[in-house]
């Protein structure tokens, strides 16, 4: 009963007119972000989360989340449509979407795309809604050395998760986490890496180290070649799938459900991998396997389903322990703290507002991107058009305003450009920037649970080993980071995707 | 191994990060580690130095015994990439100066005529466009304080 009737008190939180809008105009922003190729979502939440200060913290997180599971949607559309995928997570749609737009059959991909991605979404939603307040009660029991151990093992999987080298992936943790330190120390005040600059006293800001690393490296990578647009020409019709496609996608779309919502809880995973594996899966299930590749509907259905099913499971750990799982939901615990809401196990139960509320604006976003995903399809084909030389300075304007206005400090802006430019090496040299992100986020809370452990310890490291919850998610980080010594499982990590934006 | 060594971008990156991960165990053990049962301030910075500065080395101790071919091989376009840090860089300095609304306008005007040169009419209009929509959306709408120009308003 107490269960309905919080719900019911989060639907009441979204219908407020301005709660209302804001979801709209997250889901829209998200959409537009997600069709425009060069711009992904993390850069994009990075950017307007200073428009969100003078928000409430439900209304903030709404307009957050819009953008993320907007992003999800709409990045199909460039994929299927121009053979560029609008973010990581719609790479694999590339592959048969393009296929079927090329064979006159555009509309149904898109369409299969969007009801994919809702169903899929508003089933990971229902599994948020009942799996976060469940874990975040039996995380009450943890103490420092079990988010110490906690917070190792979110690292190592998403290093383990990440493309190409791991060691240059746990070089970029590492990284973070000094990056994480610059600033006054908590306990004892004592400034480390501040080079004498006084303004770097506070500490490095999540904005210009994420607008820097995702929003204009991007521009530079982006800039430094021609970027050459082909658009499909010709009207999209039918965008209703058939009785027979509706017949193929259904399994794919609740394969890819169940799969991307499982991925998406586990730490580092995210909608990129969940679409990788998914579209695996279903080749691996399909009884014509040939097909994929040349235009299978299923190669489009369940991938999409993936991704978006991820966004919902990548809450949970948020949500429940006050953990990020990718770099989107690092900005968002961002977001949390600057609007005062302690993240941890206790948020569902302190802050039902907050938690409820998300949870229906979830439902009903996924509403609204239906609808601003199918009859307004043309719009968004467009909005392609718009040539990269005028998109171009608007985002880097953005993302200049967006870092002065988070702090009002001219330094904020050089920062960011220092980033901006690191960013484009990482880059450059194939080294990732989502470990770095996670691990900046984590680091204080990282080296505050270390210090009290050690403290409660006398300094004894045992601590972490001798608590079974801590011992266990310690030995399986262990086992997670020496696995890559065995061959068998080497191999298979190099086929991993290219994750660069979750 | 100066042959190929220095020509694989990940032998370059790894010593760059080697020394910078040495210089950060420095800095922390200038600053203080403490003890194990009382961590000071440099405890957690030096320990992620460490681990910075050992990956690295196996990097490099990885790239010396490997074939594995170099990666930067498009063109790149360094004017491009300057003229757009230059211009970042001088948004930043004149911001507080000149004011929003002035520095944003030169400054997609700027972008718009030297990355790919637009037509003078349309990087006006974009200029203007640009700078009075993002003013009207962050100062008026979001109540955001941006600085202004010396005449007082915008």
């Amino acid at each position: 009963m107490e269960f309905y009737s919080l719900i019911l008190q989060g639907f009441s939180i979204v219908f407020q007119p301005t709660n209302l809008f804001l979801c709209f105009f997250g889901c829209l922003m998200g959409t537009l972000v997600g069709v425009l190729p060069g711009l992904g979502p993390t850069a994009a939440i990075a950017l307007l989360l200073p428009t969100t200060f003078h928000f409430t913290p439900v209304a903030a997180i709404i307009t957050l989340c819009g953008i993320y599971y907007g992003a999800m949607y709409g990045g199909s559309t460039t994929s299927i449509l121009v053979n560029i995928p609008g973010e990581a997570a719609s790479v694999i749609t590339t592959l048969d979407g393009y296929k079927m737009a090329q064979d006159g059959r555009a509309g149904p991909a898109l369409g299969i795309a969007a009801f994919g991605s809702y169903i899929a979404g508003t089933l990971s939603i229902v599994g948020l809604m009942f799996l976060a307040p469940l874990l975040a009660r039996g995380a009450l029991a943890f103490g420092p050395p079990e988010y110490f151990s906690l917070m190792c093992m979110g690292l190592t999987i998403l290093i383990y998760l990440a493309s190409g080298s791991m060691i240059k992936a746990l070089m970029m943790a590492a990284l973070g986490l000094i990056i994480g330190c610059v600033g006054a120390d908590m306990l004892t005040n004592v400034h480390r890496f501040t080079l004498g600059i006084p303004e770097l006293m506070d500490g490095v800001g999540l904005i210009p180290l994420v607008m820097g690393l995702f929003g204009i490296s991007e521009v530079l990578l982006n800039i430094e070649v021609q970027v050459k647009q082909e658009i499909l020409k010709g009207k999209i019709k039918n965008l209703l799938p058939t009785r027979q496609e509706w017949k193929d996608s259904a399994s794919p779309i609740l394969r890819g459900s169940l799969l991307g919502f499982g991925l998406g809880i586990l730490p580092g995973a995210g909608p990129a991998i969940a679409s990788f594996v998914s579209y695996a899966v279903e080749k691996r299930v399909s009884r014509h396997p040939q097909k994929f590749g040349q235009g299978a509907i299923e190669g489009v259905a369940g991938p999409e389903a993936a991704n978006n099913a991820a966004t919902g499971g990548s809450f949970i750990p948020l949500f429940s322990l006050g953990i990020p799982s990718n770099s989107v939901m690092a900005i968002l615990l961002g977001a949390l703290m600057i609007h005062g809401v302690v993240p941890g196990p206790n948020l569902v139960q302190q802050n039902p507002d907050l938690f409820w509320g998300v949870v229906a604006s979830m439902y009903l976003g996924n509403i609204m991107l239906l609808v601003l995903n199918l009859p307004l399809i043309g719009l968004w084909v467009k909005l392609l058009k718009v040539p990269y030389a005028i998109l171009f300075p608007l985002i880097l304007l953005f993302c200049l305003i967006g870092a002065y206005t988070a702090s009002n400090k001219i330094v904020d802006l050089y920062l960011m450009i220092f980033f901006g430019l690191m960013g484009y090496f990482l880059r450059k040299y194939r080294y990732e920037a989502a470990p770095l992100i996670l691990a900046f986020v984590l680091g204080p809370m990282l080296e505050d649970a270390l210090r009290q452990s050690l403290i409660i310890s006398e300094g004894s490291p045992k601590i972490f080993f001798i608590r079974p919850i801590s011992g266990t998610i310690l030995a399986i980080t262990i086992l997670l980071l020496l696995s890559p010594l065995l061959p068998k499982i080497r191999k298979k990590r190099e086929v991993l995707p290219l994750d660069k934006e979750t | 191994m100066g042959r190929f060594g220095w020509r694989k971008p990940d032998y370059k990156s790894g010593i760059f990060f080697l020394l910078l991960g040495l210089w950060v165990c420095y800095f922390s053990w200038k600053i203080g580690l403490g003890s194990p049962a009382k961590p000071g301030p440099g405890f957690m910075p030096f320990l992620a130095g460490l681990l910075l500065a050992f990956l690295s080395f196996l990097l490099v101790f990885q790239v010396l015994f490997s074939w594995t071919s170099p990666t930067w091989s498009t063109r790149v376009q360094w004017k491009n990439i300057l003229s757009v840090l230059a211009a970042m860089a001088a948004y930043g300095f004149f911001l507080d100066k000149a004011g929003f609304v002035i520095v944003t306008f030169g400054f997609v005007v700027l972008l718009m005529k030297v990355i790919e040169p637009q037509s003078w009419k349309r990087a006006v209009w974009g200029g203007v466009l640009s700078s009075l929509a993002s003013y009207l959306l962050f100062e008026s709408f979001l109540k955001s304080q941006l600085p202004r120009s010396f005449l007082g308003f915008f």
